[in-house]
């Protein structure tokens, strides 16, 4: 059975789409990691970009949560201090 | 072998499922790997992995039939067979109930897993159509829910723009916003697309049926 030319042509653009879709992740997804392996300055600084500040508010803030529901298991409490060290 | 609106069911469940990943999971994979502050990435993709669980195991217990299963930058989409009003609304709540018990649940061990999973469960529940608050609240208020999801997208949008411009809190708000208000573009093209097909007759009701549980 024989597929129309335009139809095999455009399955062609359609697979060579996909995969530059896949190569353009697959390049960031390297990227990323590669920089946080080899360059962390650069994941710090795109880190510093995204969180703000380092970054080192969200890691308090998860830690303040942990101690605090560590200390008392009360759930209220512990929100209130993952909020409170936020700023 | 039990059956669904007349039609066979397959015997095994989730059989014949079509599983895609997106590029998109890639690069925010490892864009999360390489930006995690906290060491978040992993409990994130274990509350993830058990919010999707918790879809896939409604869907099965209501008899609701998988079709694919697409993974993305913004989570998973779960293409189904045609549901009721009853089924969407268990299955879209499934998720985020789910998140919350198995927060609980292992709250002693994993204090981070259980704010993860609240967070999760909370985000899940924006009213915004593709998230499964959207869903929930097409189910219970279906003439409101468009009112209600604009106002809510454009409070979200203040709230990122106050996070980010105000308070300092980087772009993650921004970011995370511009994926959701994508996925939303995208979803309504689709949707579109499917009504315009259906109005030209090329709508197949078996085989076409969009559910999307995110």
């Amino acid at each position: 059975m024989e597929f129309p030319k335009k139809h095999v042509q455009s399955e062609k653009a359609a697979r060579r789409a996909a995969l530059l879709r896949w190569l353009v992740g697959i390049g960031i997804c390297g990227g990323a990691i590669g920089c946080k392996l080899w360059y962390p300055q650069g994941a710090q600084a795109m880190q510093q970009i995204v969180f703000g500040r380092d970054g080192r508010s969200v890691e308090a803030a998860f830690a303040a949560f942990e101690d605090s529901y560590a200390e008392n298991e009360r759930f209220s409490e512990a929100v209130a201090a993952f909020c409170g060290s936020q700023d | 072998m039990r059956k669904m609106n007349g039609s066979a069911r397959p015997s095994r469940p989730f059989a014949g499922v079509r599983i895609e990943i997106s590029p998109a999971f890639a690069a925010a994979l490892g864009l999360a790997i390489c930006l995690d502050p906290a060491g978040l990435c992993l409990p994130f993709l274990a509350a993830a992995a058990i919010h999707e669980a918790g879809h896939l195991l409604c869907l099965e217990i209501c008899h609701v039939p998988v079709t694919a299963f697409q993974i993305g930058a913004l989570g998973a989409t779960l293409s189904t067979g045609p549901m009721t009003g009853r089924q969407e609304l268990l299955c879209a709540a499934a998720g985020p109930g789910i998140n919350l018990l198995s927060g609980a649940m292992l709250a002693g061990a994993a204090p981070r897993f259980l704010l993860l999973s609240l967070m999760l469960a909370l985000f899940n529940l924006l009213p915004l159509y593709p998230l499964d608050g959207g869903r929930i609240l097409r189910v219970l208020l279906p003439g409101l829910a468009d009112r209600i999801a604009l106002f809510a997208g454009a409070g979200l949008f203040l709230a990122g723009a106050v996070l980010t411009a105000v308070l300092h809190q980087g772009l993650w708000p921004l970011l995370l916003l511009g994926t959701l208000l994508a996925k939303i573009a995208v979803n309504q093209i689709q949707e579109q697309k499917l009504i315009a097909n259906h109005a030209s007759g090329l709508y197949n009701k078996e085989t076409t049926t969009i559910g999307g549980t995110k």
